[in-house]
């Protein structure tokens, strides 16, 4: 009878495996590179800011065509002013050199608080451009 | 990361910058535009206010100059382009003004 020792072989602990080489086993360092997060970012910024040109330059446009309206209305209010600027001085000066019914109405408006300047409104009529510049 | 990569990122980075800086210009420049467009939108406001008193006064004038047949006044007006004609009386008819009879 031919007895054989026999060596008894332990189970593989839990966790252990049968990876062979020692180096397999060593979790892998994996490099990311920052690209693709900077690029994702950065293009979030350029939606964003791109968006807000678009808006603004739309808003510049609707400012231009609102202004570019408003210039007759600005012309014809200019002109308003400057004839009744006129009309007044003329009045005030009538008044002064004795005219009743020039210095009934003179009165009459200092009663309500309006002063008439002639100087001034000479003044006025030279600087017709006294509206509002437009651009 | 690589050469690529970077000049991707950095091109990306100064279009951002120059749309920031033409953002910040465009509010900027919308800002006082706005601003132009509401005092001439007073302006105009003040000047309807004062159409109304250019009205009376010319009225005024017209009246005084037709009650008082004072030519000066009439000069004045028709300087500045206004005339005004003064109407004649309607003389009374008593046919017309009498009670009506059945």
């Amino acid at each position: 009878m031919n007895i054989k020792s026999v060596v008894p072989i332990s189970p593989p602990a839990a966790g252990e495996t049968h990876t062979g080489s020692p180096e397999r086993a060593r979790p892998r360092a994996v490099q990311h590179s920052a690209f693709v997060p900077m690029l994702l970012g950065g293009l979030a910024l350029l939606v964003v800011l791109g968006y807000q040109t678009y808006v603004l330059v739309a808003e510049r446009d609707a400012l231009n065509a609102t202004h570019t309206g408003q210039q007759q209305t600005v012309d014809n209010a200019a002109k308003l002013r400057n004839s009744l600027d006129a009309l007044a001085a003329d009045t005030q000066r009538l008044a002064d050199i004795g005219n009743p019914n020039a210095g009934l109405l003179v009165t009459e408006l200092r009663k309500r608080g309006i002063s008439i300047n002639p100087q001034a409104a000479t003044g006025a009529k030279a600087d017709a451009g006294a509206a509002p510049a437009s651009r | 990361m690589n050469r690529v990569q970077f000049w991707t990122v950095t091109a990306v980075a100064c279009t951002g910058l120059l749309l920031a800086a033409a953002n910040v210009t465009l509010a900027s420049l919308n800002r006082g535009l706005q601003g132009d467009i509401g005092v001439r939108q007073q302006y105009v406001q003040q000047s309807v206010q004062l159409e109304g008193l250019y009205r009376e006064i010319i009225r005024a004038l017209a009246e005084l100059g037709a009650r008082n047949n004072d030519q000066d006044v009439r000069a004045l007006l028709q300087r500045h382009g206004i005339t005004y004609t003064v109407n004649a009386p309607a003389v009374a008819d008593p046919a017309a003004t009498g009670p009506a009879r059945r």
